[in-house]
């Protein structure tokens, strides 16, 4: 995990009994917020190799530069 | 980066009030960033378009303040820094593993960003988001390619934390006749 504060919520998390965390989280979902759900979050934050473009460099640039990579992404 | 941003409010007849008190905190259920003072950054036309949507729509009348918002100052800039979003991504695989939410209907971003503040782990003071529109433009790479660019994103602002980030003055200046 890249994140430091993803971490520091892993670490709150441990720490939490089941218990004392649906206390809490009661609290907010009472407000009744509505907003993106966290399936469409990670998938709008992610990126998938299949999902990714092929980047061709024209040939041109091929001859000229010598690329060792002319794909991002096979 | 201090950015122009705007606050579509309905028209009450109220400017000199709008302009002293506002800009005007959202306490809505639709508050998708959580609690807080909202803004489209600085493309007054989605201001306009909200106004037409929220308000006109219904035969209500509306008008835009501005305001300059300073996002150097603690912004989670969910469309200009990767860092930001890999965090969010990774807090939401993290509340996923732990498996103590019990609901998938809860299971959503402004849950999330209230128990981070809750815990005193989310330091921000603004929050900044695109979302989707159908009316986005997206430009392509080359013409047979399928790869492109979003070009005019629907961004957000929910500022947290007035100090230091809202910078004043707030003045309506939309429609015209508001403006002097």
């Amino acid at each position: 995990m890249k994140s430091e504060l993803a971490n520091k919520l892993k670490e709150i998390l441990e720490n939490m009994s089941q218990e004392q965390f649906d206390q809490e989280w009661s609290q907010i979902t009472a407000l009744e917020l509505e907003g993106p759900s966290f399936a469409d979050a990670i998938e709008y934050f992610s990126v998938s190799i299949d999902k990714m473009g092929k980047f061709e460099l024209n040939s041109k640039i091929q001859n000229e530069v010598t690329p060792t990579i002319n794909y991002l992404a096979a | 980066m201090i950015v122009e941003a705007y606050q579509t409010l309905e028209d009450l007849d109220n400017i000199d009030q709008i302009e002293t008190e506002g800009p005007f905190d959202c306490k809505r259920s639709g508050a998708w960033l959580g609690f807080g003072y909202y803004f489209w950054d600085t493309n007054m036309d989605w201001a306009i378009a909200w106004g037409e949507n929220a308000y006109k729509k219904y035969g209500k009348e509306y008008v835009i303040g501005r305001c300059k918002i300073n996002l150097a100052n603690d912004c989670f800039d969910l469309v200009g820094n990767v860092q930001h979003q890999i965090d969010l991504k990774e807090v939401i695989e993290v509340m996923i593993r732990s498996k103590k939410i019990k609901s998938l209907k809860d299971a959503i971003v402004p849950n999330v960003i209230l128990f981070m503040k809750s815990k005193g782990l989310f330091p921000y003071k603004s929050i900044r988001a695109a979302d989707m529109q159908n009316n986005i433009v997206q430009l392509q790479f080359k013409r047979d390619k399928k790869e492109y660019m979003v070009i005019n994103q629907r961004v957000q602002i929910c500022v947290i934390e007035k100090k230091d980030v809202l910078l004043r003055p707030f003045s309506v200046i939309y429609p015209e006749k508001y403006v002097y």
